[in-house]
Order: C-alpha cells, then structure tokens, then sequence
C-alpha cells in the first residue's frame, strides 16, 4: 500500500521539464517520420471556402492581415492558401492591417507566392495591392470603411492610392465583395463586425487562432462569420479542399502526436488524483 | 541537404535555442533573446509609426492638400505631451478626451448591433424550421444560456430547479473552459512545431 502511494506521489510530483523533453521527442520523431493522418474537413472550413469560390472572377476582396509574427505559424498557413484561393479563382485582393507588423507579414506570404502569382498573370496593382500599417486600431477601421482613400492614401511602396488601378473604384466598404479577416486578437474580428460588417453589410470569412476559434463562433452560428478557419488545423483543411497541400498539411501530424502526448499527461493526472482522493490523501 | 551556411539562419536558430531555454531554467542566453526581441520590436514599432504620422500631417502641409485635418491632429498629438509638465497637463486631457470620445462613441455603436442586437437575434430563430442537427443545437444552446445565466443568479437559492440549471450551466462553462484550453494547447503547440521544423529542416537541413 505504502509503496503504491509512493508511487503515485513520485507521478503526482513528476517535474514539469520531464513533460517538455517526451513532447519534444514526440514532436522531433513525428516530424522525421511522418504518419499521413487523415484530416476531415470541418464545416467552417467548407463554408469559408464556398464564401470566396461563389464570388464572380474579379470580385475585389479585402483581406485584414492582423497578426505578427508571433502567430506566424497559425495565421501564415491561413493566410498563405487564402491568396492561393483567390488567386486560382481570379479574384482582385487588398492586403492591409491595422497591426504595425501586418504588412511585413504579408509581403513575406507575397513573396512566397512570388511564383504562382506571376504563373497566373497577376499584376501588383492591378489585381493586389498591399497598404501599409494604419493606425489606430478601431477608430481606423472605422476610417476604412467611410472613406478608403483618404484613411489610407499610400500603399506600402509609397504610391499614391489614386494612381493605383484596383483602388481607383473603390469609396468605401461597400466596394468591397467579401472581407477576410486573419487574426491573432485584437484589432480583429469584433472590430470588423462593428465597423465592417453591421453598417454595411460586407460579408466577412475569418481565420482565427485556435485559442480564440471558441470564442467567434457564436458570430459563426449566428451568420454574422460566413466561414472560419480555427487554427493550423483550418489552414490544412482548406489546404486540402484548395487542392494545394502545404505548410499546414506538413504539421498535422507532429500536431496531433504532441495533443496525444498532452492528453496522457491529463489523463494521466486525473488517474492519479481520483486514487490519492480514494486513499484519502487529497482532499 | 546539408546545414545552412545562411548567417540569418544561424542567428534565428540560435535565438530560437535561447528563448526556448527558459522552459528549463532562467539563464542569461534567454535574456539576451528576449531583450533583441523587446529592442527589435520596439525600434520597428516606432520607425512604422512615425512613417505614419509623417505621411497623414507632415505631407499635407508639402502638398497643400487636408492641411486643417492634418494640422488639427498634429496640435492635439502634440498637446498629449504636455503630461510631461505639471503645469501645462491640462491641456493634455483636451486630447484624451478627443481620443476616448471617438473610441467609445465607435465602439458603443457598432456593439449595439453586432455583438447584442445580431447576437439576440440568431438565438431566438423558430426551431420547426431548423434541420434536425441544428434544431437540437439551438435547443442545447437555448438550455446552456438559461442555465449560465441562472448560475449567476445570486439572489436565489441554487436548490430544485434553480439548483439543476444552474448546474447545467456550470457544466457547459466547463465545456467552454474546455474548448478554449484545447485551442490555447494547439496555439502553442503549432508555434512550437514551426520552431523545431526551422531548425530540423531550414538550420540543419535533415
């Protein structure tokens, strides 16, 4: 009995860096030799592909890159197949961001797609453009949507928005199809819905990280988000349903093999406190 | 492929090593990353922002175009600086005043509809008109609600009936609770995988 207790003590008091190193073995092995899990494709996910392939070829998008590179490995996937999308349905997008490290982000996802936007006939300016960082937060969203050129009256590069073609129609939100908003917090969605979606009624698909997926989809239920990517896990999905797997694809994997190492710790745990609380040890 | 002879490579790795360090032990490699990553980013934060500001009230009065909307900002940007002073802080509220005026002001209207009123609106939807699978969803979502809310009822009793909903609703915070630790694991899990694929593949190059 003494030495059962022992034991669970021993379990019940495990250092927390023993857990790092089997997580880190778990994730390494995975990454090395790679399983092939299948990955079934989520409704949001379906639903946020259906958004932009229902729009006509030209329809001018905008997509909100609001995120850093702190969530580069959960928004940069999502991101990354959205513009292949709309890429490989002829669609018109506006980059821009309310973050100061967005448009840094998003020239990275540029230049990663260097090729298929150039295989595709693609042109800056004509068919995408990227705005530079606008401050402000809400109250520039806001700006946004009444007035698009005078909030932002550059792009990145420096050039004046009325020199641009894809920008020389657009006024306000209205001209714009569908709003796509990536985000790791704040600003992001509920800033969208407030300044984009409620006043004029722009249609909006969101990617979300998977900490906060949980806490958008009451806008997802009610339809107010016409789609939704939660985390790497969407970005696979819809890399799946675009035909293009990629970076996401290539982590599902190790991604599931570290939750499976995380739900033996937990199950592990709870075994060992519902003993302990039977002995009467643990209160 | 073999190992990167890139120098930024080198440095992204080992400044991924460091910052990573802290899960065992607080050490002065994982300091040194965190003060690059805390300068980096506050140098670049300032560069973009000033870079803004310059082109909304510098370059209007080169131009001669907004100069009344570009003058009026920068006075009250400027005015934010007199907090530094004792005597000449008033004058900074007139800007703060500004600032929480329009935010809240925007705030408040957009929240009104989109996070109440379109909010309300979805939950009270006729279930006969539902497909079976999102009929049984309304009428859980409808049972959590009521339960949540009865949970922080503190002026009555949790006994009977007001005792089971209210557990109801303390279960389907667990559920939510749950929800979020799960996404907030797969968050942190992805960010981690994508460090140890950079150094696996992009560093090391196996």
């Amino acid at each position: 009995m003494s030495e059962k207790t022992s034991m669970l003590e021993k379990i019940e008091r495990i250092d927390r860096r023993v857990i790092y190193v089997v997580l880190i073995i778990a994730v390494i092995a995975v990454l090395l030799n790679p399983i092939g899990l299948p990955v079934p494709v989520t409704s949001p996910t379906i639903k946020y592909r259906d958004a932009i392939s229902s729009l006509p070829p030209g329809s001018l998008v905008y997509i909100a890159v609001e995120f850093e590179a702190a969530s580069l490995p959960e928004n940069g996937p999502q991101l990354e197949v959205t513009m292949r999308l709309l890429i490989k349905h002829n669609m018109k997008f506006v980059l821009a961001s309310l973050r100061s490290g967005g448009p840094a982000v998003a020239q990275i996802y540029l230049d990663k797609l260097k090729g298929v936007i150039d295989s595709s006939g693609k042109r800056y300016g004509e068919d995408f453009v990227l705005m530079p960082y606008l401050v402000g937060g809400e109250t520039a969203a806001a700006a946004l949507a009444k007035d698009f050129k005078s909030t932002a009256k550059t792009d990145l590069y420096g050039k004046t928005v009325g020199d641009i073609p894809i920008l020389r129609n657009v006024k306000d939100a209205k001209d714009f199809s569908l709003a796509v908003c990536i985000t790791s917090g704040t600003p992001g969605v509920e800033e969208y819905l407030r300044q984009w979606v409620s006043p004029y009624n722009v249609p909006m698909i969101v990617g979300a990280l998977g900490v906060a997926a949980p806490t958008y989809m009451p806008y997802f239920s009610s339809g107010q988000i016409k789609g939704m990517l939660g985390g790497l896990r969407g970005a696979a999905e819809l890399e799946i349903l675009a035909g293009a797997p990629s970076a996401a694809v290539s982590s599902m994997d190790a991604l599931s093999a570290g939750h499976l190492v995380t739900i033996i710790f937990i199950l592990l745990g709870n075994v060992v406190f519902f003993l302990r609380k039977r002995e009467g040890k643990v209160k | 492929m073999a190992i990167s002879m890139d120098p930024s490579v080198w440095v992204a790795a080992l400044l991924t090593i460091f910052i990573y360090t802290i899960a065992f032990k607080d050490n002065p490699f994982y300091r040194f990353a965190e003060h690059v990553l805390v300068g980096l980013s506050s140098g670049y934060l300032f560069i973009v922002t000033w870079r803004f500001i310059y082109d909304q009230t510098i370059t209007p009065f080169s131009t001669g175009k907004g100069m009344l909307v570009a003058g009026t900002s920068l006075v009250l940007g400027v005015l934010i600086f007199t907090k530094f002073s004792k005597r000449l802080t008033w004058l900074s509220n007139l800007s703060i005043a500004v600032l929480v005026g329009t935010a809240t002001g925007l705030t408040l209207r957009g929240y009104l509809f989109a996070q109440l009123l379109d909010q309300i609106t979805a939950s009270i939807v006729p279930i006969v008109k539902l497909q079976p699978f999102d009929m049984v969803n309304t009428i859980l979502s409808l049972i959590i609600v009521v339960g949540t809310l009865t949970y922080f009822l503190f002026s009555l009793e949790h006994k009977g009936p007001v005792g089971i909903l209210a557990k109801i609703g303390r279960y389907g915070m667990m559920a939510a609770f749950g929800a979020a630790y799960g996404g907030t694991v797969m968050t942190r899990l992805t960010i981690f995988i994508q460090r140890v694929q950079y150094l696996l593949f992009t560093w090391l190059g196996l």
